[in-house]
């Protein structure tokens, strides 16, 4: 299911993902200065720009990028994570001109730099809005152990797979019915 | 005098960056946000050389209505009626978006009645939605009655829509798990004959505005897109296709029961207006193919899958892609195992396709940069969200 060009984008951690509960087939953890190489090699290889979005957590914003082909269950998501004090990601937008709105969008609701954007200001919210809407007060910020699916966690060996207890319970049930 | 007149004339923050001159022939021009042919709140920054123009910048967030924060303040089910907001032609795909994100994130199972009828709703909220871009369009290249047919068409739709969902526009239908309520029983009868009906009128269609000549002349060769710089930009849906690239999410990641039906997806290569005109018009019958066959093999049984009414999925994301009628919508949830959602990102396949009309728009004439506007199939609420 892992297109080979993953290989080749020199990503910390790659995870196959299960496309029916997710809806993307890998997730690909990225250090934040590595991303434009990354996203070079997607282009290369023909993928689409869906959309780059943000995620207000415990650990810094995160920044992810959903890439897809035209045919088949293919997108991909690249994810990094830069601090609170300093939010910095160089900006796609020369080489996905797609990025250009979703970055000033994501500069609008969270704040953060995208640096090498050609046109950083405000989108969508009016120009004299002070603040950042979709940041999070410090005590209601989540950590990613508590926003991320349980096979993601074990995959990068932030959980310990669960036990496998679950296959006693439907005997028992089957049991009782007879 | 003159300088303190021009700093008051010239507004806000995204006007101050389009400089008038050195020639007399270059005009700053704001087009919008009250403009009729940007369908809503949009706003234009035009750099024109007499009739041409350099450059154009489009203004965003007239109707920026923040749904995104509004998702983290709600439940999972008080944020569905939202989903019709965003994009009031296309509400059902928006519907099934967020629903589906949602049951891929608890692993709700959705019953096959309910599935059926989901496809059978979309599909006649698609073509509705496309027969008001019909219409529109016309309007903007200076046909008014094609509008008055096509409203016409689209009114017996509501009326069938509105019998099944209790609304006529924006819908809540969809919900988490399956749909708010079974179709009342004259729902098949009522499908035939509007699909029937749709077809007898679509010839006329074709041979009253889409052979005319000077619609032709008005869309042919006009805001050719090249694949490549939809690819980059992101662009989607119709506007892809009429690039001559038969990507289409019911097809290539198919949801709900899409892959038990037989339809067609058009594509024309030339990658102009036209194309993408034509597109839509094909999509008009092939849609019509969809809700034939779902409404003739609708099967019995439950609507809707039991879930919890304090609903609280495991914590995870997970996103669903659904092909709207302007393209791929993707919405992506993100729990932490409470009641509200702890993120929620919209993206709309609006938002992309406009993206591209800086590029696609210079060097054009005026009244053809009009004529590309209205071949991308905006709903300015979806863009600005």
């Amino acid at each position: 299911m892992i297109p080979e060009c993953i290989a080749a984008l020199g990503a910390t951690q790659v995870v196959a993902m299960d496309h029916a509960a997710t809806g993307v087939v890998a997730s690909v953890s990225l250090a934040p200065e590595t991303i434009l190489d990354a996203v070079a090699v997607l282009d290369k290889e023909g993928y689409l720009l869906e959309d780059v979005m943000a995620s207000d957590l415990k650990e810094g914003f995160e920044v992810t990028y959903h890439f897809s082909l035209f045919e088949g269950k293919s997108r991909l998501v690249l994810r990094l994570i830069v601090s609170h004090d300093a939010p910095k990601v160089p900006s796609i937008s020369g080489i996905y001109p797609g990025a250009d709105w979703h970055e000033r969008e994501c500069f609008d609701f969270f704040g953060i730099d995208f640096t090498g954007h050609p046109n950083l200001h405000h989108l969508l919210l009016a120009e004299d809005f002070e603040g950042h809407p979709l940041v999070k007060a410090e005590n209601s910020r989540k950590a990613l152990v508590d926003v991320m699916p349980q096979p993601w966690l074990v995959a990068v060996g932030l959980a310990a797979p669960e036990a496998p207890k679950v296959e006693k319970i439907p005997a028992a049930a089957a049991g009782a019915k007879e | 005098m003159h300088d303190a007149f021009d700093s008051a004339i010239r507004g806000d923050l995204s006007s101050a960056r389009f400089e008038p001159g050195p020639t007399e022939d270059k005009l700053i021009l704001s087009m919008g946000p009250q403009h009729p042919s940007t369908h809503g709140v949009l706003r234009i920054m035009l750099e024109l050389e007499g009739e041409y123009i350099l450059r154009a910048e489009p203004i965003l967030g007239y109707i920026h209505r923040m749904h995104e924060w509004m998702a983290e303040q709600k439940t999972y089910l008080q944020f569905i009626p939202n989903m019709g907001r965003v994009d009031y032609l296309h509400a059902m795909a928006w519907n099934w978006a967020y629903a589906g994100a949602v049951e891929r994130l608890a692993g709700i199972e959705v019953p096959e009645r309910a599935e059926y009828i989901r496809v059978a709703v979309t599909e006649l909220n698609r073509i509705s939605s496309h027969l008001v871009w019909w219409g529109a369009y016309l309007l903007d290249l200076g046909a008014f009655t094609p509008i008055l047919y096509a409203f016409d068409d689209r009114e017996q739709i509501l009326d069938i829509l509105q019998s099944a969902t209790g609304s006529r526009l924006t819908y809540s239908y969809i919900t988490i798990g399956g749909v708010y309520d079974d179709v009342p029983d004259d729902f098949r009868e009522r499908c035939i004959e509007f699909v029937n009906r749709l077809r007898s009128r679509l010839p006329m269609y074709r041979d009253l505005v889409t052979d005319n000549v000077i619609l032709r002349g008005r869309c042919e060769g006009i805001g050719v897109l090249p694949v490549d710089m939809a690819r980059r930009y992101g662009a989607t849906g119709p506007v892809l296709r009429g690039s001559g690239v038969a990507s289409d999410v019911r097809r290539c990641e198919p949801y709900g029961v899409y892959d038990r039906f037989e339809f067609r997806v058009p594509t024309y290569p030339e990658g102009d207006a036209m194309a993408r005109y034509k597109v839509r018009l094909d999509e008009l019958e092939a849609s019509c193919d969809i809700v034939e066959q779902v409404v003739s093999s609708l099967p019995e049984g439950p609507v809707t899958a039991k879930v919890s009414r304090v609903f609280k999925p495991p914590k995870g994301e997970a996103c669903m892609a659904v092909e709207g009628a302007r393209g791929k919508i993707l919405v992506h949830v993100r729990s932490d195992g409470g009641l509200k959602p702890y993120r929620v990102k919209l993206r709309a396949p609006g938002f992309s396709n406009m993206s591209l009309f800086s590029e696609l728009a210079q060097g054009v004439l005026l009244a053809d940069a009009v004529s590309i506007l209205g071949s991308l199939d905006l709903v300015i609420p979806e863009i600005d969200r």
